[in-house]
């Protein structure tokens, strides 16, 4: 039970990490038609995030520590841009193409 | 843009990949056994393992390598080199195999 | 770079989405087989008594004279029963017996999840030319994710999570693709790199240590031994040296046996064992694996099977497989769609799409097939577990001719169309099948290995009827 608790915290973690990469990237803001955020707050949680997700990952054995974050990382990674994709697609329907300066 | 399009189909023939793959791949596995066979004569300890595990991850390196390596000449190898494949590999092999009795000596 | 990574990806990739897909099927192979014997639903988990031991140990004793090559599981919490069991080429098969008393459980005869293991590791076709295909498959792997890395890697850090669904086609798919590329690219090196590396000798038999295939169908037992020494004491005095509740094979062999460590008891699966007279039950020797090579072997496999592994663990390599499947499964389409404009109309290109049909979805509906023919075959059919994989590569082999039919015809988008459909409908009825084809107390008082399996098929026949409904109004 322990395990898994750790393993949706870490999760979490990763995510708010990934998401604030993606949200850094105006790449992505373009392309997912997002308004620009405030970048600080963003770095910090890209910076600081991962490593939380790695001291909690660490409260497993090691073997098991390493695999689950890097495992962590990767579902978060589908977690966080299938919430950017949705945010994007509500986006699109509020302020229809064009309407919308990035 | 006809001229364009026309140049680069020229550039990247099947044939020319193909028989590039084929010689990467022989290269690869050759690669692959004489990593195996230099790590393992004479070594002990950990030593052939080093040597077990980095030829699995020299192998694919080398196919990349291979595929870097800029187009030779106007891009086309001619359809000659296909028969001459099989006495390249083999010589290729032998080259090899006299390394490796070379390095167990 | 492009050409390598499209036609290795391609050609590699159909060997490697069956690997995947099985693969991460046999991440659950134990609980797949107890799903195969609903006839266990009935028996609770008890501690294993010393008088069951050493009575199955008298039935070993019994088989191996009569030349089977029989051995021993020990109850686990993944598997709280005792088994016997022995290898028929592809699977380990044999009977269950109840841990307090060693009486048999009468189950049906399935190879369960052990099918998915053996046609992940060589296709079905081992212990040679299988296993040489999907080890130069997993060099092919190695090779398309250096390809793909050299290809986006001015993009990968910028391009992290970039997914466009709204945008082309091609585009979507493309970036469904790198996606999922990127962010599972520590597992897909991490497995294609072990599972090269563990079956590497296939690979350069020159250099010793055979093919590191199963043994093959007939292994005489060796042993005309009548009667075991009592298998319990020898139990204590192993856990003793091991530690409480780590043995959990009994292998037997030249009038010996071996109490060996179950792979579940350590991250480094080594196989250590303590052996014991057969004729007296003394201890003979301590065997620890200690050579480096044999340790370092045990570290990949230990990494590459994870048999060690806490159950979120496993969830989250299950996750991670089919994840990989679903990536080279888009892969595959990328090079079609590719190719479909200018090369449509081609036999080559129709094969193609037939196989990669056959592979993406006809497989899982395969999988899904055997688990159907599993509960419906009835449970004394002669040679059962023969006709349940007969029924998995019956109904693959459907899939693939109606792929075939539909690839060929004027309208392919219909096959997979068709063949989403044919999945929804069979996963989203694992779960009624279940419930109509066992008899359980208290079916909804507690979350068992049976409806972990019947959800997970429900939430893939969800997924596969959107998919569907995406794919009809487009």
């Amino acid at each position: 039970m322990i395990t898994l608790l750790i393993l949706a915290l870490s999760l979490i973690c990763w995510g708010i990490a990934l998401g604030a990469h993606a949200l850094l990237q105006p790449k992505i803001l373009r392309a997912l038609t997002l308004p620009a955020p405030r970048r600080g707050t963003l770095r910090l949680l890209r910076l600081v995030m991962p490593f939380c997700a790695l001291a909690l990952c660490l409260q497993l054995e090691i073997c098991c520590a390493v695999l689950s974050w890097f495992g962590c990382f990767s579902l978060a990674g589908i977690g966080a841009s299938a919430t950017l994709t949705l945010a994007s697609l509500r986006q699109r329907r509020e302020h229809p193409a064009g309407t919308l300066a990035v | 843009m006809r001229k364009s399009s026309n140049n680069k189909r020229r550039k990247s023939p099947v044939l020319f990949w193909t028989v590039r793959l084929l010689l990467g791949l022989a290269l690869v596995y050759l690669c692959g056994m004489g990593m195996l066979d230099a790590f393992r004569t004479g070594h002990k300890g950990p030593v052939p393992i080093a040597g077990y595990l980095g030829a699995f991850a020299v192998m694919p390196i080398v196919l990349l390598v291979v595929f870097s390596l800029p187009a030779l000449g106007r891009g086309r190898v001619p359809a000659l080199l296909l028969p001459g494949l099989l006495p390249s590999l083999l010589l290729c092999a032998r080259i090899a195999t006299s390394a490796g009795s070379f390095l167990h000596a | 770079m492009g050409w390598l990574h499209e036609w290795i990806g391609f050609l590699g990739g159909l060997v490697l989405v069956v690997c995947f897909t099985a693969g991460s099927l046999a991440l659950f192979d134990i609980e797949l087989t107890r799903w195969m014997q609903p006839e266990l639903a009935r028996y609770h988990p008890a501690p294993l008594s010393d008088a069951a031991l050493d009575k199955v140990g008298g039935i070993v004793a019994q088989m191996r004279q009569n030349g089977r090559n029989a051995f021993i599981t020990l109850p686990t919490p993944r598997d709280p029963i005792l088994r016997v069991l022995h290898f028929n080429g592809h699977a380990f098969l044999g009977t269950a017996y109840s841990p307090t008393d060693g009486f048999p459980v009468l189950t049906r005869p399935t190879d369960g999840g052990q099918l998915f293991f053996d046609l992940h590791h060589s296709l079905y076709r081992g212990p040679f030319w299988g296993n040489m295909v999907t080890e130069i498959a997993a060099i092919g792997l190695l090779i398309a994710v250096g390809s793909g890395l050299i290809i986006h890697f001015r993009s990968i850090i910028p391009d992290l999570l970039l997914f466009r669904p709204f945008a082309s086609r091609t585009r979507a798919w493309m970036d469904a693709h790198i996606l999922a590329g990127l962010l599972f690219l520590p597992f897909m090196v991490m497995m294609a790199y072990t599972g090269a590396v563990i079956h590497g000798p296939r690979l350069f038999p020159m250099f010793g240590g055979g093919h590191h295939g199963r043994p093959g169908l007939h292994r005489p037992s060796g042993d005309s031994r009548a009667t075991y020494a009592p298998l319990s004491p020898m139990l204590h005095e192993a856990e003793k040296i091991f530690g409480p509740a780590t043995i959990g094979l009994i292998l037997f062999e030249n009038g010996t046996v071996s109490m060996t460590r179950a792979d579940s008891s350590s991250f480094v699966l080594t196989r250590d064992h303590a052996v014991f007279s057969a004729q007296d039950g003394t201890l003979v020797d301590v065997v620890r694996q200690k050579d480096p090579s044999r340790r370092l072997g045990g570290i990949l496999r230990g990494l590459h099977f994870i048999r060690w592994a806490p159950l979120p663990l496993r969830w989250l390599y299950f996750l991670s497989g089919i994840a990989g499947s679903a990536l080279m499964s888009a892969g595959l389409i990328l090079f079609l769609m590719k190719h479909r404009d200018r090369r449509g109309s081609r036999f080559l290109f129709r094969l193609a799409e037939t196989l990669t049909m056959g592979v993406t979805t006809a497989l899982p509906i395969a999988c899904l097939g055997y688990l159907w023919a599993n509960r419906l075959f009835w449970s004394d059919l002669p040679e059962r577990a023969h006709w349940e994989i007969e029924a998995f590569f019956l109904v693959w082999a459907v899939g693939l001719v109606h792929a075939a039919w539909r690839s060929f015809g004027p309208t392919p988008l219909r096959g997979w169309n068709e063949h989403f459909v044919l999945f929804a409908s069979f996963a989203l009825t694992v779960l009624p099948l279940d419930f109509l084809t066992r008899t359980s107390n208290g079916y909804l008082s507690s979350f068992d290995v049976y409806k972990a399996v019947d959800f997970t098929a429900f939430a893939f026949g969800l997924l596969a009827l959107f998919i569907h409904r995406r794919l009809a109004t487009s």
